[in-house]
């Protein structure tokens, strides 16, 4: 199949609004809920094109923990929706916009011409096969720093989560 | 517009829309989303790309990249949670001590 189905224009479109709302809702619960909605779509475009496994995974990982950890902070801080107006600010969006858009133009410019081709359900079948054996054999080491390196990341937030011990006077 | 076209196309504009909020908004929390959307835009880029060469490659450095985030968003979401409990605010702009 050459041309995107009417459902991934569906999802897509769902996609890119939870993304605005995420970058540019006022309130922190929206843009958290927001960013839920758009990793959960996210995951819906991958197994639009056959990728079963990476899909379940965003689902079960992205969706399901981080942005949960995300919207827990959130309402754990009670924060206020931020104001619009903040002094001296306003060069900096006009920045900020300038870079973005930037980025989408050469990103589209320099990739998107002349890319042609349709998903590859049938070969994305053995995801999961392929994917653990290479984490078995090529990236044994990779795998095992990245435990390491979780296991640093609990460490670390046990130790910034502790209440500090107030100095005697 | 092929599928490869349109699927790159979205992760373009996630991670684009990811650097806009990044650089505009003074929020801790909201930066943290948009850094969430920038990653996200990398991943789909990757598995599109994986996909479309049949090469698992790309699957594998998606599961990295999962892994690398999830790590990331704990330490920063708990920093942030430690700088509110000390001064009451999340807000970049009040963090401005170290800059001299």
């Amino acid at each position: 199949m050459e041309q995107p189905s009417v459902l991934q224009y569906v999802i897509g479109v769902f996609v890119l609004a939870c993304g605005c709302l995420a970058a540019f809702a006022r309130n922190p619960v929206v843009s958290a809920m927001a960013l839920m909605g758009t990793l959960f779509s996210t995951g819906a475009l991958y197994f639009g094109l056959g990728a079963y496994f990476i899909g379940a995974v965003q689902i079960l990982i992205y969706a399901g923990a981080i942005s949960v950890l995300f919207v827990f902070v959130v309402m754990l801080l009670d924060l206020k929706p931020f104001p619009v107006n903040i002094p001296g600010s306003s060069l900096g969006k006009v920045l900020a916009v300038v870079a973005g858009a930037g980025f989408l133009v050469a990103l589209g410019m320099s990739v998107l011409p002349g890319l042609h081709g349709a998903a590859n359900v049938a070969g994305e079948a053995e995801t999961a096969k392929a994917v653990s054996l290479r984490f078995l054999s090529k990236y044994m080491l990779p795998y095992q720093v990245t435990g390491l390196m979780i296991l640093s990341a609990v460490v670390g937030v046990v130790v910034l989560g502790r209440p500090r011990k107030e100095k005697k006077a | 517009m092929s599928e490869l076209q349109f699927h790159l196309g979205l992760a373009f504009a996630l991670f684009s829309l990811g650097v806009v909020g990044f650089l505009a908004r003074r929020s801790g929390v909201i930066a943290l989303v948009c850094l969430e959307l920038m990653l996200n835009g990398v991943n789909l880029a990757l598995v599109t790309f994986s996909n479309f060469h049949k090469n698992a490659e790309g699957s594998s450095l998606f599961l990295f990249v999962i892994l690398v985030a999830a790590a990331e968003a704990a330490i920063a979401l708990s920093i942030l949670v430690a700088l509110y409990r000390r001064t009451g605010s999340v807000y970049l702009d009040d963090f401005k001590s170290l800059k001299g």
